[in-house]
């Protein structure tokens, strides 16, 4: 197996706010391998944006990481002078974010921006033909028909799902090792949206780029990614491969958050809807934060918070699987009564 | 809750029709410069009988909000006919409207910014009886609406900023169903959710039909959403209906490309029904309603699109027991048998999709 | 929820009404105060009131009172800002001149908000015709600077102090007309305005009920930052002797007369300007601190503060 391409330690992050400190991401730790695609799935909230902006160091100002490792390529990207760090974006990661029409500066054409991206990271030397003819080979990558000629117009010239081929163009302008997609696909229609990941999947296929795919739909997730982690409430509450999370989810939010999902075999019947809401991250509960929308939960997971634990190729945070409890203190896992599918 | 064949439709829209003229100016109109429209509903027909749900599917832009709100009376229609249980609904002026108000009523796209911001939820549900001038006794007081769409009577004093998404749905909800209407329309309602949120709304909206005999058009772009909910199922494109007919027979056997596409790209959440899933996803863009391509819309993506489909507008066919296809060639292309679908027959097609 | 949590940061005073009336201006204020451009104008406007209603306690003499014999004399002990040409006291008719500034200035901005309220509501709910014309006769009103304006209106009118506060108005009326203008047709494309015509609302009520009150904050703006130059208006207009008649003490015809006698006594000049000068950034500070508590957007410093 190769080594991985990022590791994620124990990360927290902070956010300062005026009713006080924010808890954003505690404890996130998972991987990705060089080439793989990892989905990170989560309800609203959860903190899927600011762990893809953790990872680049570039939360919003009253953001602060507080704990934990990031390592990209062997190296700590917390030791990182500010020159390094600006080649690792881009060169190293690059990102996609969920609306392209704000990312994309108006008022100039594509291929000036393609080419300022260019310059950005230390192409400058090369002549201005060579960077045009490297954004039209890049537009062209994407998808994007007659891209010599469309270079010259300006974003809003292009329509949603170009747009997004577009950014995901200038991400790939340096060949980046790590792709990070936060909600690339969610502001566009089911057609477009296949698209898009089928472009993903081809980029990853053809150049080895690795993914992390941020997305609070399954579907999604499901469609492309090789593994899956899980968030709730700043927590990373399981992770592992696709197929093992999705046929034999080990955590009981997991599990309920597949059941919820309607679908044509459900027609008739009641939908499994998770009672009670996300915790609050001002005033989180000292347990385990799934505790109050829980059916197993018993004492000790309004106690203490449940550690990360390795079960069956997956990484679950859930006292049922913790075997160093006493039988009597530890949660049943009764699943009749919880929402979940058997 | 399937309808029953002996009453008429409760709701009948006939070749409706909505453009907005995208003229702009003094100058503009000065000059009578024949500019461009945007045919965003262009002869639309269906009907929908009591007690039934229609669901609403297409992507964005192709019309669903325009036709709700053309139908509601909110954006005049160009032309065309819609009907509530024979009462012809398009023309009718702002006092001929009143009464129907309260027998037709629509929840709208987003649920934050359909209420007005600077007042309270208690005012906000009490609007429909005083805009109405609902006498006393017929109301239904605030606590009794909040319990209706499952809040709790705390949430009578909030701002809509204070709600969550779901909680400013089961607002518009019970400010929608305050008046009692026959029909609702209602617009995205599961969109921008949490997938638990979605399913208690949509948990709600079922609790409602089978206790008050509800009959929605559900409009949404999630097949999910509509295979679960809706007993009938309608596809837009560009403006204009593709194909109708039951929820079970479209899912399993689609007869317009369109439709097949659009199946064909909707995410699954499973990993083992991906395997070659994204092959075929349908190219190209959606074309502007300001300038839809000739003969059939869909034809600049269409794989089995001839010269026939360049030059010739499809008609949508009825095939009875409403069902209707709007193809050239889905015959042709259609090469399963189709034996009327039965609940066994779709339940086989479940049984392979299950986790 | 999520919104909840990354709205706390967000000043309390810009979430739509929470709390009464009176907790709300009572925040409002306090947060007005926090800044020091809002401080300062608060203090500015509060003395200045104080100084409008009690004039005559706060006055050493009648601003009409003549002593000849003391004309045009430097500050002293008994004069602190000196005389005029006809020896009447400078900080007297300095502070009866607040009354007339506010007093011209209050009510004319009134007369061009509600003005300019109407129709802007009008055209910009109703849009299409209406809407053009009351557009082209905005443009017609806007086309002159506004001194201008009032001039060729007063020369016709002729001066007296309902004239002035009229023609100031009408002048200022297009500014409020444009933005309440705009404010409706935004205000229009939310999708609670066709909610509530779902209900079967009137237009009447979904204008006063629904689109007002969102309005409202702009306006509100607008007023502080306009009171200023209602103000410079009147001055300028009584600068040039078409403003509220003599003996008035107007700020205007302080500086016009100590123009006259600038090489003798500067006293009246520095006086009068010196009331113009702090009366308009008091207000102009604070316009733009309400601005930026009210209405981020505007001040465009601060982007991610709305709800989701
Ligand atoms: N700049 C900020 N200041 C304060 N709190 C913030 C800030 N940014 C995010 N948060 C809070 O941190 C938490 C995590 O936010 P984040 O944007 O990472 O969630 P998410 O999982 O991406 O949600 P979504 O699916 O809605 O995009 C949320 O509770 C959010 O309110
Ligand atoms: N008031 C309007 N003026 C001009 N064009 C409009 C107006 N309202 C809608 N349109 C256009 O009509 C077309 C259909 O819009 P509509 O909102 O009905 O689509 P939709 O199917 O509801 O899409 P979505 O899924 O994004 O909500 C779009 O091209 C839209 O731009
Ligand atoms: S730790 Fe306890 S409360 Fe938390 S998910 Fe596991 S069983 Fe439920
Ligand atoms: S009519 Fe032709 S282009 Fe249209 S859907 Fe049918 S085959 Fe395709
Ligand atoms: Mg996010
Ligand atoms: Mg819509």
């Amino acid at each position: 197996m190769s080594d991985p391409l990022l590791t994620v330690a124990g990360l927290e992050v902070v956010y300062h706010t005026d009713a006080g400190t924010l808890p954003a991401l505690s404890d996130v730790c998972f991987e990705v391998r060089e080439g793989q695609i990892v989905g990170v799935v989560g309800e609203s909230g959860c903190g899927k944006s600011t762990l893809g902006a953790a990872l680049l160091r570039l939360l919003s100002p009253n953001g602060e990481i507080v704990g934990g490792r990031v390592m990209f390529a062997g190296r700590d990207l917390a030791s990182l002078s500010s020159g390094e760090l600006r080649k690792v974006r881009g060169r190293g990661i690059a990102t996609v974010f969920q609306d392209p029409l704000t990312s994309l500066n108006p008022t100039f054409t594509v291929g000036q921006q393609m080419i300022d991206a260019e310059r950005a990271h230390g192409q400058g030397r090369e002549s201005k033909d060579v960077l045009r003819r490297r954004a039209i080979d890049a537009l062209t990558r994407v998808g994007i028909p007659d891209a010599a000629r469309r270079i010259r117009n300006h974003p809003h010239e292009f329509s949603g799902g170009m747009r997004q081929r577009i950014m995901i163009a200038i991400a790939l302008l340096h060949e980046p090792s790590l792709l990070i997609a936060d909600e690339a696909t969610s502001a566009l229609d089911v057609t477009l949206e296949a698209q898009i990941l089928k472009l993903l999947k081809e980029i990853n296929a053809s150049h080895g780029t690795a993914i992390l795919l941020i997305s609070h739909n399954l579907g999604v997730i499901a469609e492309v990614c090789e593994r899956v982690v899980v968030m709730y409430a700043g927590r990373a509450v399981e992770e592992g491969d696709v197929y093992a999370i999705f046929d034999r989810p080990l955590h009981p939010y997991t599990r309920a958050l597949l059941a919820a999902v309607p679908s044509p075999q459900h027609r008739g019947t009641t939908l499994a809807a998770i009672p009670g809401r996300v915790p609050s991250l001002l005033a989180l509960p000292p347990g385990c934060k799934y505790a109050d929308r829980c059916a197993h939960a018993v004492a000790v997971c309004f106690a203490r918070e449940p550690a990360s634990l390795a079960r069956g190729g997956l990484r679950v945070r859930c006292f049922l699987y913790d075997d160093s409890l006493p039988a009597a203190d530890k949660p049943r896992a009764d699943w009749a009564k919880a929402p979940g599918r058997a | 809750m399937t309808a029953d064949p002996q009453s008429g439709p409760l709701l009948s829209v006939r070749d409706l029709r909505t453009f907005f003229s995208d003229r702009q100016g003094v100058i503009a109109r000065l000059l009578r410069r024949k500019s461009g429209e945007v045919r965003a509903v262009d002869g639309v027909s269906f009907d929908v009988v009591r007690g039934e749900t229609l669901g609403l599917v297409g992507e964005s832009g192709s019309g669903k909000s325009t036709l709700a709100r053309t139908v509601m009376g909110l954006v005049p229609a160009t032309g065309g006919s819609a009907s509530l249980d024979g009462r012809e609904l398009v023309g009718l002026r702002r006092r001929e409207w009143r009464p129907l108000r309260r027998r037709i009523q629509m929840i709208f796209q987003d649920p934050a910014s359909s209420l007005s911001p600077r007042f309270r939820v208690s005012f906000l549900l009490r609007e429909p009886y005083v805009i109405n001038k609902v006498p006393p006794d017929q109301q239904a007081s605030v606590d009794e609406l909040l319990d209706m769409v499952g809040l709790s009577a705390e949430q009578a004093n909030k701002y809509p900023h204070e709600l969550s998404g779901g909680q400013a749905r089961r607002v518009s909800i019970a400010r929608a169903l305050a008046l009692h209407p026959e029909v609702l329309f209602a617009d995205e309602p599961t969109a921008g959710l949490d997938v638990s949120a979605a399913a208690s709304i949509l948990n709600l909206m079922r609790d409602l039909r089978d206790r008050l005999g509800l009959t929605y058009v559900l409009i949404t772009h999630d097949l999910n959403v509509v295979g679960y909910f809706a007993d009938r199922i309608a596809v837009m494109y560009v403006g204009q209906l593709v194909e109708i007919g039951l929820g079970d027979r479209i899912l399993a056997h689609p007869r317009h490309p369109y439709t097949q596409a659009l199946l064909a790209c909707a995410p699954v959440p499973d990993p083992h029904l991906n395997e070659g899933h994204l092959d075929n996803v349908l190219g190209g863009e959606i074309p502007s309603p300001h300038d839809p391509p000739s003969g059939c819309r869909f034809h600049p993506r269409c794989k089995y699109a001839d010269p026939r489909c360049t030059d010739e507008v499809p008609r949508l066919e009825d095939l009875g027991e409403g069902e209707m296809v709007a193809c050239h060639h889905w015959r042709r292309l259609d090469l399963t048998p189709q034996p009327p679908v039965e609940a066994t027959a779709a339940a086989a097609a479940v049984a392979q999709t299950t986790l | 929820m999520a919104v909840a949590a990354r709205d706390g940061k967000a000043a309390a005073v810009r979430a739509p009404a929470a709390g009464g009336a009176l907790t709300r201006l009572g925040r409002l204020i306090r947060e007005v105060a926090r800044r020091p451009a809002g401080l300062f104008g608060l203090i500015v406007i509060c003395l200045l009131l104080v100084v409008v209603v009690a004039a005559p306690l706060v006055a050493p003499y009648s601003p009409y009172a003549q002593d000849i014999v003391h004309r045009l004399q430097g500050p002293s002990l008994h004069h602190l800002f000196g005389t005029d040409e006809l020896g009447r006291d400078l900080l007297s008719r300095v502070i009866f001149g607040a009354r007339i500034a506010l007093g011209v200035a209050i009510p004319a901005v009134l007369i061009a908000m509600f003005v300019g309220l109407l129709t802007g509501l009008i055209s910009g709910y109703l849009g299409g015709g209406t809407d053009q014309v009351a557009i082209v006769g905005m443009d017609a009103i806007q086309a002159f600077p506004a001194v201008i304006l009032a001039l060729a209106l007063l020369a016709v009118l002729g001066p007296s102090l309902r004239n002035v506060v009229i023609v100031i108005g009408v002048a200022l009326a297009p500014g409020y007309a444009r933005v309440v203008r705009a404010m409706t047709r935004a205000a229009k494309q939310n999708q609670y305005v066709e909610a509530e015509l779902s209900l079967g609302a009137s237009t009447t009520r979904i204008a006063v009920h629904h689109l007002l009150p969102n309005i409202a904050a702009p306006l509100f703006i607008l007023i502080a930052m306009d009171i200023p130059s209602a103000i410079a208006i009147e001055a300028g207009l009584a600068f040039l002797g078409l403003g509220v008649p003599p003996p008035s003490p107007s700020w205007g015809a302080l500086l016009a007369d100590g123009f006259s006698y600038v090489l003798i006594s500067p006293w009246a000049i520095i006086a009068a300007s010196a009331a113009l000068m702090l009366t308009t950034l008091g207000f102009a500070m604070l316009g733009e601190t309400l601005r930026d508590v009210l209405d981020p957007k505007l001040s465009g410093t601060r982007r991610r503060r709305k709800k989701r």
